[in-house]
């Protein structure tokens, strides 16, 4: 049986002392790990750089290819430490060299052990060719001192679109050089520079220039709980290959949009699609359906029901789209196969359909960049009665008309064959997307009684339908019971009845009875009880001194509760809470006990207006949250009317 | 929902890197590359033999009505085993050195939701060898075949990845890392039915073994689906012995006749069980229908060291002088073992000479006898915190027995097995011998890194044993004596937890200062999370009288092992006060400030087995509010309580809480001045029956709240039919642990 605590063992057990470090690394190492307490290694210099060549890529076309030499000093600021240093290749980017050196006295001994090596595909994707090498570098003494070097090559320079600076270690100096020769026109796009010093120079010789960007004392990339993506925050630079000449053709690479939509669509067009084959299929589908919108939505809704998501992404199959028929033989694909099929079963059925490019909300570049790091994501979208209407077929359950959080407010790029159009997908506010909450609740000794109804209206009610329609059978009333529950243990329900759930355009509501123990207390002939049962304070989103980033909800809402609590009669309520009203630009709540009678009723209305809580909101943010933790503190004081 | 288009490189390139962090942490590497065009050729038509075999359990397509609202139901899972040292398809040259495994596999499930169709919408095979076979096909409502295509096939890198109902015996017996490819299944929709059978062939060279164990499997009646048929046929020549014994109810393997001689056949089938739905107090192997199996390839019929039986028997148990015999055997071998896995020069007779010498250096002949046990248990103790992996039982007892036999110490050699598992007549694998040592009136059980000598094991309070001797040198015959090992009760394995806590000014935040107490079978489960981020290794070496490991060290070495220490000193003075944060979250289920956390005893010494040490931490926002009055829940001081849901309260299985014991919770809360409590009357109650207690006296005491609550687990095991007693102070403690008192303003 293996034990728990090995490690720290281990590092005892090493008797023979390590080659002795020199007194000026040491005095690095300790220089550094004041600056950086929590981090057990740093990296001295981190030097990159790229140099452009000619040549072809898969599909026989001339292109750039580009070759990047890398070298990294990484020195140990504690006595035992160890980084694990990775690099990522592909079938476009080829990991040419891969070696780790070790410092021994001034000199550096490279190690013969080649990197470990694995695939890295992520969860949800079938297959690809994403890897990986790494070496765990271990240090025995601080100030001891490590070396990596690489040469990587991008078989077409299309796939080297953006470097970053910071590194999840901190870094010492970090420094790309792009040697540009002549025949080349490159464009090196400086992101979020704003506020940071990078050092930017250009030097021209012999037939090349060279730009040389250099940022020093680089802190590690935090990586905080829902952040905002680090393309909106950390400093990157985009590289666009606008053009470039070979044997006096002057050729085109990512100069304007126009050139990413003709590359785009020339994969797209590379699917071949055979749309008599969807005929018969589609036939069926269409049966009965006789407006242009019932077809759209028997197709749409087909799509998203029937076929599975499984995306095989190696290589081309990253970009170039399966064919529409082959997508609904297997019943299988990914974004671009989903999408594919469900343009070609529009246009079957007469519908002005496009295949689209776009980027989810993770990405924050607009379309007018022409980089391949703009779009990761595709849909269709159709023209309906003079609006646009986007489809994203791989978003299960969700209506006609209706969009995904994660495209929303994000351009589209929409294939028209020659040429194409850049729309935007419709932003929502929190008020479309709604979790209400209506309970009628009446005392019945220490117990309390009553119903309960949930209504899930937008991204809320898409989001129960994905969660509900995919668990087991056997788990799905647990669910429903869950949702009126409230996450408390004490309450049980029964009697569930809902709304139609195979109809995903209508609200969903769940009621049922419920009856709710433990939240009673009865001390010296009072009654003490809460009836907020969904705080809602978002604890977890309060953020402490040490937070940098801003929050990313990745959803906007409004939670709405209406709950009313009856005591018997000769019972009254003492002690109401006051209400509590709070408005800012990002977010609301509002909160207010009303008495009538043996009544109390509880209306509270939470909304998030903006995904978005940025590093400046926070002093007001976490001054809302205290505010609605201080409401929700409050138990009903319950006394007998004799008293 | 993942963003599902191409991973540009450069795009991911940061996010690549946390995204390698989890899965070098999660394990779950996968795939990748095409299958090669060249085994399509042979791969399924490999397979038609297994299709061709009349199996009348996968005929029809119907399925039970009372599991039309299941998941999913397995129709048919069919496991066919043929072990074959001999030429038995004669194909094997004369002098053949592998053992061969033919392997196939039938499995047919309906999928009935969308869930199951998400969970086999990937199939698996194996494809290692040319005679490999796998074909697949789904079955629509109306009767449709529909083949499942692997020329998209993709290989997979892990083994491990590798879904239960997919890999192969032979890999889960011996972990081999085979090639595996998993491929989409298209056009899988709710009401299908997906089939696949697979034929692969496996082989493991046998050159001068003597016998070789195949993993012991305990297949458990009941999956994660309800399953209509389960079939198990293991087929062995001569070479091989098969042995298995069924347990809580499940079918037996039968023996069948065969058209060899030289073959024999056991089968298994068990049909229409239920998924099981008891989850709380459940001791799997104890309560749930289970068949143990095991086949072992032998090269002589009475192979010295296997408890297997005759040639071509069924075998399924041991008589007391088997089992006697067989520990006695492996007990006597280890002395040969390897100390360290792989490393086969330390013996484990070469650790015992070294550390007899090392002993006798410190004086250990001259030692009162009691003095050396103790210490020479604190040497086998060091030992293992020096170690990777923990000793085996019979290691350990090897060990430490031989430590005592240098001194001339008669010991005696105890065999049981784990409660876990069951009883000593249910013993049927080797792996099952637990050993201990006895000496007078005490037992020494295996150490852990922080154990003492005498302390008890959960998993053998209470068992059956035997005491076994050497076997005389001629007769063979052996004496062995039964016990029962010791019990403990619930006095024996406590956890004491003293609280003061106040609130702060603004009424808002309990400040806590817990002292926490623990001994026993307690005390042991809860070392490991005590000790993590403390330097307890560091002087272990004082347990059995050693000299610090600078004392033979050269200067420079020394310097360098002081640096050592000094730096993992500091590093767990970093980690311990966020590890304590962490686990004290845990246990509110709140946010934590943390203070400080001292250790006043480690428990680690025969002078003193009590752990105790103390935590400073405050639990902010803990108040609630009525009006001017403040309310407080000090009963949920005492961490979250287990609740028994409604659906788990009627109980078919028994009980098995683990072991004995009581846990106290005296609390201290000060009242805050200008404030009065109400309330305490309300908390006071008593449960108290045959299995267990829950009680909670409160009153106020020099300007005080004083709390005593106890819970106490009187049993180890309880009878499904005692369930309700239970229930009767599990529940009390649930529903106490959301009581508050009331603080309400003097003016």
């Amino acid at each position: 049986m293996l034990k728990r605590f090995s490690k720290a063992l281990l590092l005892l057990c090493i008797s023979a002392p390590a080659f002795a470090q020199l007194p000026a690394d040491e005095q690095t190492a300790t220089e550094l790990s004041k600056k950086y307490k929590k981090e057990d290694v740093a990296c001295l210099s981190s030097y990159h750089y790229f140099t452009f060549d000619k040549g072809k890529n898969a599909l026989g076309e001339k292109v750039v290819v580009i070759q990047e030499d890398a070298e990294m000093e990484f020195i140990s600021l504690k006595k035992f430490a160890t980084l694990t240093y990775p690099e990522f290749y592909n079938r476009f980017v080829q990991l040419k060299v891969f070696k780790k050196a070790v410092k021994m006295g001034s000199k550096y001994i490279t190690s013969d052990r080649a990197g470990i090596d694995h695939a890295v595909t992520e969860d949800g994707v079938f297959f690809d060719d994403s890897r990986v090498q790494y070496y765990p570098l271990r240090f025995d003494q601080k100030g001891a001192m490590q070396r990596i070097t690489l040469k990587k090559e991008y078989s077409d320079g299309k796939y080297l679109t953006r470097v970053f600076f910071h590194m999840p270690y901190p870094v010492k100096e970090q420094a790309f050089e792009f040697k540009v020769p002549e025949w080349l026109s490159v464009d090196f796009k400086p992101m979020n520079f704003t506020g940071y010093k990078i050092e930017k120079t250009e030097t021209k010789k012999g037939g090349y220039t060279s730009y040389v960007f250099v940022m020093k004392d680089l802190p590690p990339i935090t990586n905080e709980f829902k952040s905002v993506g680090r393309a909106f925050r950390d400093p990157h630079i985009v590289i666009q290959i606008k053009s470039f000449e070979a044997k006096g053709e002057s050729l085109k690479g990512f100069d304007k949009v126009d050139d990413i939509y003709n590359w785009n669509n020339k994969l797209y067009m590379m699917a071949g699609n055979q749309p008599d084959k969807l005929k018969p299929v589609l036939a069926k589908i269409l049966q009965g359906k006789t407006t242009e919108e019932d077809k759209i939505k028997a197709v749409y809704y087909w799509v998203q029901d029937n076929i599975r998501y499984i995306a095989y992404e190696d290589g081309y199959s990253g970009y170039i789209p399966s064919s529409a028929q082959d997508v609904l033989e297997k019943k299988y694909g990914d974004c671009k196969g989903m999408a594919n099929l469900l343009t070609e079963f529009l246009k079957l059925a007469g519908v002005d359909a496009h295949f689209t490019w776009i980027g989810t909300r993770s990405i924050p570049y607009p379309q007018s960049l022409p980089a391949l790091c703009v779009n990761n994501h595709a849909i269709c979208t159709i023209y309906y009665k003079d609006k646009e209407y986007f489809l994203d077929a791989t978003e299960k359950y969700v209506p006609f008309g209706e969009n995904a959080f994660r495209i929303q407010g994000k351009e589209a790029m929409i294939a028209k064959g020659d040429a194409f159009e850049i729309k935007q997908v419709p932003l929502t506010t929190g008020n479309e997307h709604k979790v209400q909450t209506n309970a009628s609740l009446a005392l019945n000794n220490n117990t309390l009684t009553g119903s309960v109804k949930v209504t899930l209206t937008g991204n809320e009610r898409t989001d129960f339908q994905q969660e509900y329609q995919q668990l087991p059978m056997t788990s799905q009333k647990d669910f429903l019971n869950g949702m009126l529950e409230f996450g408390n243990d004490n309450m049980q329900a029964t009697d569930i009845k809902t709304s139609d759930l195979s109809n995903r355009e209508v609200p969903v509501t769940v009621e049922g009875k419920v009856n709710l123990d433990n939240n009673v207390n009865t001390i010296a002939g009072d009654k003490y009880i809460s009836i907020d049962f969904f705080p809602k304070t978002l604890q977890r989103y309060t953020p402490d001194e040490k937070r940098v980033t801003a929050y990313d909800f990745d959803y906007v809402l409004t939670y709405d509760d209406d709950i009313s609590l009856t005591v018997p009669n000769g019972w009254k309520f003492t002690d109401i809470p006051q209400k509590l009203e709070l408005t800012s630009d990002g977010y609301s709540f509002k909160g207010d006990y009303t008495v009538v009678n043996n009544t109390i009723t509880l209306r509270k209305t939470l909304t998030i207006k903006n995904n978005i809580i940025n590093v400046s909101d926070f002093a007001n943010w976490k001054k809302f949250l205290e505010s609605i933790k201080e409401f929700n503190k409050y138990f009903l004081t319950v006394t007998q009317n004799a008293k | 929902m993942p963003s599902n288009m191409k991973h540009y490189f450069a795009t991911h390139r940061v996010k690549a890197f946390f995204l390698f962090a989890a899965l070098l942490v999660s394990g779950t590497l996968t795939a990748q590359t095409y299958i090669d065009d060249g085994f399509l050729d042979n791969i399924e038509k490999n397979a038609k033999s297994v299709w061709d075999e009349p199996s009348p359990a996968f005929t029809s397509n119907n399925t039970p009505d009372a599991w039309k609202n299941e998941s999913a139901i397995i129709m048919g899972y069919k496991r066919s085993i043929l072990f074959d040292k001999k030429s038995s398809g004669g194909f094997f040259t004369a002098r053949e050195n592998s053992v061969y495994f033919f392997e196939k596999v039938r499995f047919k499930i309906k999928v009935q939701d969308k869930n199951s169709v998400e969970h086999f919408s990937e199939i698996y095979f194996r494809y290692g060898d040319k005679q490999d076979g796998f074909n697949a096909h789904i079955i629509k409502p109306g009767g449709e075949v529909q083949n499942v295509d692997l020329k998209e096939a993709v290989s997979v890198e892990s083994t491990s990845d590798v879904p239960e109902f997919f890999k192969s015996f032979f890999d889960q017996s011996y972990s081999s890392q085979r090639r595996y490819y998993k491929v989409a299944v298209s056009n899988l929709e709710p009401g299908d039915i997906l089939e696949y059978v697979a034929n692969t062939k496996s082989n493991l060279n046998v050159t001068g073994a003597g016998f070789v164990e195949f993993t012991p499997q305990y297949e458990v009646c009941s999956k994660s689906y309800p399953v209509a048929y389960n079939e198990i046929d293991i087929e062995t020549d001569s070479k091989s012995f098969f042995k298995s014994l069924s347990l809580n109810g499940a079918p037996e393997f039968n023996k069948e006749s065969t058209d060899d001689k030289d073959f024999f056949k056991y089968v298994f089938i068990d049909k229409n069980r239920e998924i099981q739905k008891d989850i709380n107090f459940i001791n799997e192997l104890t309560v749930y229908p289970v068949v143990k199996f095991q086949v072992i390839y032998a090269n002589k019929p009475n192979a010295k060291g296997v408890l297997i039986g005759d040639k071509g028997e069924l075998k399924k148990g041991f008589s007391r002088e088997e089992l006697a015999k067989k520990a006695w055997e492996d007990y006597e071998a280890v002395g040969d073992y390897p100390y360290a896995p792989g490393n086969a020069y330390a013996t484990v007779q070469f650790v015992i000479n070294s550390s007899w010498a090392d002993l006798k250096k410190l004086g250990a002949k001259e030692w009162p006898e009691k003095q050396y046990v103790e210490r020479a248990y604190y040497y086998v103790r060091h030992l293992v915190v020096y170690r990777d992996t923990y000793l085996s039982d019979k290691m350990f007892a090897y060990i430490f027995g031989s430590l005592l036999y240098q001194r001339d110490i008669q010991s005696e050699l105890v065999i049981s097995i784990s409660n876990d598992i069951g009883k000593l007549k249910d013993v049927l694998f080797d792996q099952e011998i637990r050993y201990a040592i006895k000496l007078n009136n005490q037992y020494y059980f295996n150490c852990t890194d922080h154990s003492n000598p005498g302390d008890m094991v959960q998993s053998l309070l209470g068992n059956d044993a035997y005491i076994i001797y050497k076997p005389a040198a001629k007769t063979g015959a052996q004496d062995i004596k039964p016990i029962t090992l010791p019990e403990v009760t619930a006095d024996d394995n406590t956890a004491v937890y003293n609280i003061e806590a106040s609130l702060d000014a603004g009424m808002n935040n309990l400040s806590v200062k817990r002292k926490n107490t623990f001994t026993g079978i307690s005390k042991a489960r809860e070392m490991d999370e005590a000790m993590k981020f403390t330097t307890y290794m560091l002087d272990d070496y004082k347990y059995y009288g050693g000299g610090s490991p600078t004392d033979n060290m050269k200067s420079a070495q020394a310097d360098e092992y002081q640096k050592s220490t000094t730096a993992l000193k500091d590093e767990f003075k970093e980690a311990k006060p966020e590890f304590a944060k962490q686990e004290l979250q845990r246990e509110f289920g709140h946010n934590v400030k943390f203070s400080d956390y001292k250790i006043a005893s480690d428990g680690r010494s025969v002078k003193n087995k009590t752990l105790d040490f103390t935590e400073t931490f405050e639990l902010p926002d803990i108040t609630r509010k009525a009006g001017r009055k403040y309310l407080l829940s000090l009963t949920g001081l005492v961490g979250g309580q287990l609740q028994i849901k409604e659906e788990q309260r009627d109980r078919k299985l028994d009980i098995s809480v683990g072991y004995p014991h009581t846990l106290t919770w005296n609390i201290s809360f000060k009242i805050p001045d200008g404030y009065t409590v109400a309330g305490l009357t309300e908390l006071n109650t008593n449960v108290e029956n045959e299995a267990g207690k829950y009680s909670c006296e409160a009153k106020e005491e020099n300007g005080s709240v004083v709390i005593k609550i106890i819970k106490c687990y009187k049993q180890r095991n309880v009878p499904k039919e005692n369930w309700k007693n239970m229930l009767a102070f599990i529940d009390e403690a649930y529903n106490s642990s959301f009581k508050y008192i009331l603080l309400k303003p003097k003016s």
